[in-house]
């Protein structure tokens, strides 16, 4: 069944800049994909429009079966509750506890007036507690969470996305400002968690063996376009070095100039 | 700008002899811009105009003053001995000022903050709620307390809860535009990733946006803390409560040994409350 499903979406932003020319691709229950592609490809842009932060100006983004785009209020924010989000940059509450930094996936669902004095069911605390736990984190509960490190602190925020209790994670660059070794581990947190959990995951990525060695598929993408959409062992280096190709011999350029001048 | 002229300066006697003039050309010029403008020197003219004009509205005169030092010099010879019998009444409404402030302080601080929120534009993104707020808050942050307290006297009788009702409302506005400048300055990353979870607004505010702020929020209640003391200090003069009452009364009756007393203990309250105020504001930053 498909979870996830773009249809020829286009996407230009107010100052005219076209990031997205009908791009297509499904996701199907289950699987883990990442995109990937040179600077500018229209990468977080697809991340925003799958998640419903931005609405397509063509075509249709539907998380199953429900344009999301399309709904108002209640509706659209319990749509919202089941896609998870990670960014690149954590969006924590830096002065709040860790704990309470992942009870706010909770808060959509949780007693809306209750809620406002932080009180929470046990039920919500519980989940917040093991998601927190299997990531590691269990012992820092009572921590602030700008008391943290980087990598500990995307695995908080993964947590949260989880305490949603998602159908689908998105992820838009998760590990770029992390050290490698640690963008591996978090990577690999992620999704040992995803398939844990039985989650459908779409994964923006810019390191090609950390997609080549977590996704089911991989979705090369350039100026835009959807350049090839592929089973994981099908994606050749050719194919990754014709996707990465004008960046590089730009970027040898832009290194040329700064030698010279 | 010193700092930066003797950097160069320096600069000069290590350089190679050929970049030695254009130094000197630069620092030249650096000198020249210390020289005032014509802005400036008409700024000052206008600054003179109108310091004369408010100092003849005010009613200052300076042969009057140098006349009056002695009578001055004579009503403060006149304050001493203070007259310690004053103290426990100027104990018991020094406390009473203190009342006033606080709860005034508290309930203000509490009103302010829907204001605060309704008046911040990333918080309610419609012009026209943040403009009706922002209008609101601007009209009646233009009315002094004392002023508020003449009128909650008028309305409620005399005493200490005119007083409370006038700080309170005073504090309400003038903390409602503190609070919602600090909240449009807010990261909002966490507050749009909480949106994204599903969060109402209402949770937002609870769990993003005030645990992010309240330490600065925190700081500035204090500060404002501070001057609501001072404010309910002469909230009596108008019969709002407080210990002003009691210095208009001693001041009437020319007892300044009481005088004294009084303003001894207003000195002794504020200056502890400072203290107290700043090293907790220091925890909070
Ligand atoms: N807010 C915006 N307004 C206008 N143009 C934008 C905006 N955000 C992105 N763009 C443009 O849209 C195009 C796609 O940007 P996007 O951020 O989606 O790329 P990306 O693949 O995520 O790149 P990166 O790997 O650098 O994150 C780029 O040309 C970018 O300049
Ligand atoms: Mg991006």
């Amino acid at each position: 069944m498909t979870v996830l499903e773009a249809a020829d979406v286009t996407f230009r932003y107010p100052d005219g800049t076209q990031a997205l020319t009908e791009v297509s691709v499904g996701v199907e229950r289950g699987e883990i994909v990442a995109v990937l592609g040179p600077s500018g490809a229209g990468k977080s842009t697809l991340f925003k429009c799958f998640a419903g932060l931005e609405r397509p100006s063509g075509g249709a983004v539907t998380v199953e079966g429900v344009e999301l785009g399309a709904l108002h209020g209640k509706e659209r924010r319990l749509a919202q509750h089941r896609i998870g989000l990670v960014f690149q940059e954590f969006h924590l509450v830096g002065r709040a506890t860790v704990l309470s930094n992942v009870l706010v996936g909770r808060l959509a669902t949780a007693n809306p007036v209750t809620s406002l004095v932080h009180w929470m069911s046990r039920r919500d605390r519980t989940l917040a507690v093991e998601l927190l736990t299997r990531v590691g984190l269990g012992d820092q509960v009572r921590k602030r969470a700008d008391s943290l490190s980087g990598g500990q602190r995307q695995r908080v925020a993964l947590a949260r996305a989880l305490s949603q209790r998602p159908e689908l994670l998105l992820a838009d660059e998760p590990v770029a400002n992390l050290d490698p070794v640690l963008a591996a581990g978090v990577i690999d947190d992620i999704v040992r968690m995803v398939r844990e959990e039985g989650l459908t995951a779409v994964l923006n990525l810019h390191d090609v063996s950390l997609a080549r060695r977590v996704a089911q598929r991989i979705v090369g993408m350039r100026e835009g376009r959807i350049v090839f959409d592929l089973p994981v062992e099908d994606v050749t280096d050719a194919l990754l070095a014709g996707l990465y190709a004008n960046e590089d011999v730009a970027a040898n350029a832009a290194h040329r100039e700064e030698v010279a001048a | 700008m010193t700092a930066t002229i003797d950097k160069k300066a320096d600069g000069v006697s290590t350089d190679t002899p050929v970049a030695a003039p254009s130094r000197r050309d630069e620092i030249e010029r650096l000198a020249r811009l210390r020289r005032p403008s014509w802005g400036t020197v008409a700024g000052a003219l206008a600054a003179i105009v109108v310091l004369g004009w408010s100092s003849s509205s005010s009613g200052f005169d300076g042969p009057a003053l140098v006349e009056g030092l002695p009578h001055v010099g004579d009503f403060v010879s006149r304050m001493f001995p203070p007259n310690w019998e004053e103290l426990p009444i100027a104990i018991e409404l020094m406390i009473e000022t203190l009342g006033i402030a606080i709860t005034g302080t508290v309930f203000g601080t509490v009103l302010s903050i829907p204001l605060a929120l309704l008046a911040a534009r990333n918080v309610f993104p419609q012009p026209w709620i943040r403009n009706s707020a922002r209008t609101f808050i601007n009209v009646f942050r233009a009315i002094p307390e004392l002023m508020w307290a003449l009128m909650f006297v008028a309305s409620v009788g005399l005493g200490a809860f005119a007083g409370t009702l006038a700080i309170t409302l005073g504090t309400s506005v003038g903390m409602a535009r503190l609070f919602a400048d600090i909240f449009e300055t807010a990261d909002m990353r966490a507050w749009d990733a909480a949106a994204a979870t599903g969060a109402r607004k209402s949770q937002r505010v609870a769990w993003v946006l005030l645990p992010q702020q309240i330490p600065t929020m925190a700081s500035y209640t204090l500060l404002v803390l501070d001057g609501n003391v001072r404010a309910a200090s002469l909230l009596g003069l108008v019969g709002a409560g407080g210990i002003g009452m009691e210095l208009n009364q001693q001041l009437r009756l020319f007892e300044y040994g009481s005088v004294m007393t009084i303003v001894l203990v207003v000195l002794v309250v504020i200056m502890s409350l400072d203290l107290i105020s700043s090293t907790v504001r220091k925890r909070f930053v």
